[in-house]
């Protein structure tokens, strides 16, 4: 269960490393009391209008279920389905690249760059580009990458870093967005107007204007793909502003760069597919705009197609037989906005393009575990499941990041922790020894008398919100053998509860009459109920019924 | 509708039904889609008609497969109206029945874009915003007509 998986783990980008821990990070975020506002803000309104849209759909969990069995069919047989993605492909007159990290995928894309000789590339909103750090290796070639859409645009001219999937910069107020419009646009193309306010509106047509002539100039466009379909070798790219449509329609060149889980096995898994992201993402029955393209077209958008499939990690989560399921992410964000953890602390602390529970599994499973972000990722959580009832392709995000914290305490070793646990293993595991140390705590006790104890050194920040309850001037076996006159092995027989292991001694003579005279003295006594509280186990909703409905198919 | 959005200039598909395009012929100076080549010149344009492959009931979209009725993709992204007919034997009912019918052809596969609305975003403050890239205008128009 706690194997380390084979295979290569992504490389840190260089905007990353030496990202603090999260709970240093996102002490940093929570100051910001703006965007928290913002924050709460805005995944509450997603997450509202998702959840009144995902409650028309009555058959919703059987989406989910098809959904998450389209992934895992794909996942299972990942070499066969890209292999046939690629033959379908090149069969439409695509060429496809294989990058097995970020480097090579930057230098296949800027191989094609420099060949159309053109400096310049427009650019669909990608995770996966971003995860590769393509904009920068562009520029540090002399390339300018431009991005399209307006909250990467908003993030791109801020100098800045997005901290959502779907809205990058959520965490930027429209004053904010007027102001980095009106510094920023002039350098880099038509400049904003000059009478430019924080109307979104007009915030949304200074950047029509700014991007429509680098729509109509652009040579190359650069995007993602949110699916692509191995058996007909076309790729889906979903999104709301049409700056999508304009780069992979109007540009002569088209290079997609596409993560390895992004494939799906057949056309028809675009049905639940099609249901299920948008209605989790931006809770809508549909999004504005799909583009589906199956390689060059001849007389429609760009003739020179493209696409580079990329692994940087994937296939090490895929030889991981829980974490794979992680792999299955498409991406829609609806993880972020019920996450209370999420909410406070917003997607910068997290230390990746991946921010929100899913980038808290994803990112130390892609990376490993070596850096002090990537190990505390798995706490930045409080395991309430709401994640998981949201994902609409139900990865078990609460079980990968427990499952997580196991391997990171493995990797540890030996810590103060676990050497007070061992302690603690011995001294409980021997009654002699639990007495010795019960004893020698009443002394404390008594020693203490009516104080408390406030902090306890090496535990800071464990006692900063807890008082260390006062040992007791007397233990209960102490306690007993005063009141009832006896040893303190004495104990009534037919009491009900387990019994310690070191007890079995008296069960040797169990029909000691002066034991049933002293029980009749203790039953004396009014008693509570003695029948134990049922307790239900308690479980999420839906969780764990993986059950397939009949008939289909593989 | 293109009187009412102030068009003067429409481009029309190649193969757009003619009694579509006469009619408006009526109210705005036509360019053929062989007519502009460059997307400068389509930027000039002031709306498109086309007509569309098929329509979903149950998410409100229009997908068009570029088919001669609706011309190649940047016709109807560049030009800031789009003028959409769709005949009612055309609608299906949800987007299962859609992907079923739209299926690429291998070899003859063609591009497909599923429009649900005008081109919006909610980037700012999560407000939303309509027009950003695509048609700022997009009319649908149903006629009750079998395919």
């Amino acid at each position: 269960m706690t194997t380390t998986t084979p295979g290569p783990v992504q490389e840190t980008s260089p905007v990353f490393v030496g990202m603090p821990k999260f709970p240093t990070a996102a002490r940093e975020a929570l100051a910001n009391t703006q965007q928290r506002r913002n924050l709460k803000h805005a995944t509450h309104t997603i997450r509202d209008k998702r959840a009144r849209v995902v409650a028309e759909v009555p058959e919703w969990e059987a989406l989910r279920v098809a959904g998450a069995e389209a992934k895992d069919e794909a996942l299972a047989h990942l070499g066969d389905y890209l292999e046939q993605l690629e033959a379908s492909l090149t069969a439409n007159g695509a060429t496809v690249h294989w990058a097995r990290d970020a480097a090579e995928a930057n230098a296949i894309v800027l191989g094609i760059v420099q060949a159309k000789g053109v400096d310049e590339v427009v650019k669909v909103k990608s995770m996966v580009t971003q995860e590769i750090e393509l904009n920068e290796a562009l520029e540090a070639a002399g390339v300018n990458a431009w991005e399209t859409d307006l909250a990467e645009l908003i993030v791109q001219l801020g100098h800045d870093r997005p901290s959502h999937i779907l809205v990058p910069a959520i965490h930027r107020n429209r004053s904010e967005v007027r102001d980095i419009f009106r510094r920023e646009m002039a350098a880099v193309g038509r400049p904003a107007p000059d009478d430019l306010t924080d109307d979104p509106a007009r915030l949304a047509e200074a950047a029509r204007l700014h991007l429509r002539e680098k729509f109509l100039r652009a040579k190359v466009a650069v995007s993602g793909a949110n699916f692509a379909v191995a058996d007909t070798g076309t790729l889906v790219v979903v999104e709301s502003e049409g700056n999508g449509r304009m780069c992979l329609t109007l540009p002569d060149t088209l290079v997609s760069v596409v993560g390895i889980e992004k494939v799906l096995p057949t056309w028809d898994d675009l049905a639940p597919m099609l249901q299920l992201l948008p209605r989790s993402s931006t809770g809508e029955r549909m999004n504005p705009y799909t583009t589906m393209w199956s390689g060059a077209h001849d007389g429609d958008g760009p003739q020179d197609v493209h696409v580079v499939l990329l692994d940087n990690g994937r296939s090490h989560v895929l030889a991981d037989r829980v974490g794979r399921q992680a792999l299955r992410c498409i991406r829609c964000s609806a993880c972020l906005n019920v996450c209370p953890v999420y909410e406070r602390t917003g997607g910068h602390a997290y230390g990746s393009v991946y921010p929100g529970p899913i980038g808290a599994v994803l990112n130390p499973m892609l990376r490993g575990t070596a850096s002090d972000v990537d190990k505390s990722l798995p706490y930045a959580s409080s395991l309430c499941g709401a994640c998981f009832d949201a994902c609409p392709v139900r990865i078990d995000i609460p079980e990968l990041l427990v499952e997580l914290r196991g391997r990171v305490v493995e990797q540890e070793g030996r810590t103060a922790e676990s050497a007070a646990m061992a302690a603690a293993a011995w001294v409980l595991s021997d009654p002699k020894r639990l007495s010795a140390a019960q004893r020698a705590a009443t002394t404390a006790g008594r020693l203490l008398g009516d104080r408390t104890i406030r902090t306890v050194p090496g535990l800071g920040a464990w006692s900063n919100a807890r008082d260390v309850p006062t040992p007791p001037t007397e233990t209960f076996r102490q306690w007993w053998s005063r009141e009832r006159g006896r040893g303190p092995d004495e104990r009534p027989r037919r009491d009900p509860g387990p019994r310690p292991r070191g007890d079995r001694r008296r069960d040797d003579h169990p029909r000691r009459p002066r034991a049933d005279h002293r029980r009749r003295g203790a039953l004396a006594r009014p008693r509570r109920d003695p029948r134990p509280l049922r307790r239900e186990r308690r479980r999420l909703p839906g969780r764990g019924s993986a059950r397939r409905p009949a008939g289909r198919r593989r | 509708m293109l009187r009412e959005h102030g068009c003067a200039t429409a481009v029309l598909p190649t193969g757009l039904e003619a009694a579509w395009a006469g009619a408006v012929a009526g109210v705005a100076t036509l360019t053929a889609e062989a007519d502009v080549t460059l997307d400068a010149e389509l930027d000039a344009v002031d709306a498109v008609v086309t007509a569309a492959a098929l329509g979903i009931a149950t998410t409100g979209t229009i997908v068009l497969d570029h088919g001669p009725d609706q011309g190649r993709r940047a016709l109807t992204l560049v030009p800031d109206v789009h003028v959409c007919v769709v005949r009612a034997g055309q609608v299906v009912h949800d987007v299962p029945e859609a992907v079923a019918r739209l299926r690429p052809e291998p070899g003859n596969a063609r591009p497909l874009t599923w429009v649900s609305g005008p081109s919006a975003t909610s980037d700012i403050e999560l407000e939303r915003v309509e027009g950003v890239h695509g048609p700022r205008t997009l009319v649908v128009v149903l006629v009750d007509e079998e395919v």
